[in-house]
């Protein structure tokens, strides 16, 4: 999950590379329109989603040459939700985050490439329970342009990607609680005046 | 039903038919190849055998070295049940066992906790880590003393064990409740073979693979769950019930005899339903999934 709003981040980076503006060395990231989500199936009935409120960007990025750009998020596994209390508190157990042993969960690019007029892919490190593999997104590009009502330029992106619990050492629930996580980030970053 | 019982995925199946039905046959398997001497002291080994088998079909094997407290449960678990037999093969008893089972829960648990531990350290805010190693060295110290009159120790530690499943399950901690589910199983697999005539002595196999566990088990409770320090703590009076379990000896030398370990039973499990009751009340209750 905190990969996922790493991967966010890279994906802005990648989406400024199309930006009509001059280069941006930093992207400050909007945290009311950011969303670090994930989906994990539950039992075969329905897909449950939860979402990390806190987390921190540290976003660098080279306008002429993307693959110079860098990407590091920490997120704080306490802050997850799921919109269910009880089931925040199982989540927050050994069970599956371990939240009193491992507080956060980090994500530093290794590459970040663009692969279309709108879209790219950030590959990094994930640590996740104190196990590190590497994890890809797929980001899409949505729109940059000064915001309508502050005027500042802003960029929004889009980021799926997918990973394996169990890599990380996850394995309570399964093959009940599924193996598969989505990872779904959807981000605004604002360009620094 | 009986079919979903016996499935390998069933979490009563992990933490409850297969524990116990894997301590029964292994003890009976040991003291068969080890005769009436050295068999009868090493079937207790049975405990932390099945203990191992249930959490490898719960959690999986986990790397070595471990991450997690919950992955070194496995291998004090494990490093238990070894220095146990060594200690029984070198007729190591009384005193001297209970010594070293101090030293061997009190390694335990800090090995277990040493994240807080650590954190102690920078930000000394709270007594936990210190009062869960108190009292832990308080149980193993009673269990030890415990160890010499019959089946005592163990009556104990499977009451303890089952309270601390509930108490894990109230604070939503589930792998946890199915590794303390499967010791308590595991303990009554051993009993079967000892009520109402006690067949196998409570030695060092049995004393350091279960309450390693224990130890292991209640410190990642204690300090890596969300269960109220209140719900845990009358865990620890389980291990003081031998001696007014003592005082309510009820018929003759023979009917009290048979009667004892129940009647121990019983005055364990009042500290553990209080510890029960907590649960339920200060942790919220259970979450099903």
């Amino acid at each position: 999950m905190k990969p996922f709003r790493v991967l966010g981040l890279a994906a802005a980076v990648v989406a400024l590379g199309a930006l009509p503006a001059s280069a941006v060395d930093r992207l400050e990231i909007d945290p009311a329109h950011t969303n670090i989500a994930f989906m994990i199936d539950h039992l075969g009935y329905s897909m449950t989603l939860g979402r990390f409120a806190a987390f921190d960007i540290a976003l660098a990025f080279d306008q002429n040459q993307v693959a110079n750009s860098s990407l590091n998020v920490t997120v704080k596994t306490d802050s997850l939700s799921t919109f269910h209390a009880k089931r925040d508190e199982h989540l927050r157990s050994p069970d599956f985050f371990n939240t009193a042993e491992f507080p956060e969960m980090t994500f530093v690019s290794t590459a970040i490439e663009q692969t279309g007029e709108k879209t790219g892919r950030v590959t990094g490190d994930l640590t996740l329970l104190g196990v590190t593999r590497p994890v890809t997104l797929d980001v899409t590009f949505n729109k940059a342009a000064p915001h309508p009502f502050n005027k500042k330029m802003t960029v929004g992106f889009s980021a799926r990607g997918m990973l394996k619990r169990s890599d990380f050492g996850m394995a309570y629930g399964l093959p009940a609680v599924g193996d598969e996580v989505q990872l779904i980030i959807e981000a605004e970053a604002v360009k620094p005046e | 039903m009986l079919a979903g019982l016996l499935s390998p995925d069933n979490p009563a199946f992990q933490s409850a038919v297969l524990p116990f039905l894997l301590a029964a046959a292994a003890a009976g398997l040991i003291r068969l190849a080890g005769g009436g001497g050295r068999g009868a002291l090493l079937a207790g080994a049975a405990v932390g055998l099945a203990l191992l088998a249930a959490y490898v079909a719960v959690l999986g094997t986990p790397p070595l070295p471990p991450r997690s407290s919950g992955q070194k449960l496995f291998y004090v678990a494990a490093a238990g049940l070894v220095l146990g037999i060594v200690l029984d093969l070198g007729r190591v008893r009384g005193r001297g066992l209970a010594l070293v089972l101090l030293a061997f829960v009190a390694a335990a648990s800090v090995w277990v906790g040493w994240p807080a531990w650590n954190r102690l350290a920078a930000a000394p805010d709270t007594w936990m880590p210190a009062v869960t190693l108190l009292l832990l060295l308080l149980a193993a110290w009673s269990l030890a003393r415990a160890a010499a009159n019959g089946i005592a120790a163990a009556v104990m530690l499977l009451v303890a064990a089952a309270g601390l499943a509930i108490v894990a399950l109230t604070a939503n901690s589930a792998s946890l409740s199915q590794i303390a589910g499967a010791l308590a199983a595991a303990v009554g697999g051993f009993l079967v073979w000892n009520w109402p005539t006690a067949r196998f002595p409570v030695a060092g196999a049995l004393l350091f693979g279960a309450m390693g566990a224990f130890a292991a088990l209640a410190t990642q409770a204690s300090l890596f769950t969300r269960a109220d320090p209140w719900t845990l703590a009358p865990l620890a009076l389980v291990f003081l019930a031998a001696a007014p379990a003592a005082r309510l000896g009820i018929g003759g030398a023979a009917v009290r005899a048979a009667l004892s370990p129940l009647v121990l039973g019983f005055c364990a499990a009042l500290p553990a339903a209080l510890a029960v009751a907590l649960g339920f009340w200060l942790n919220g209750g259970v979450y099903t999934g």
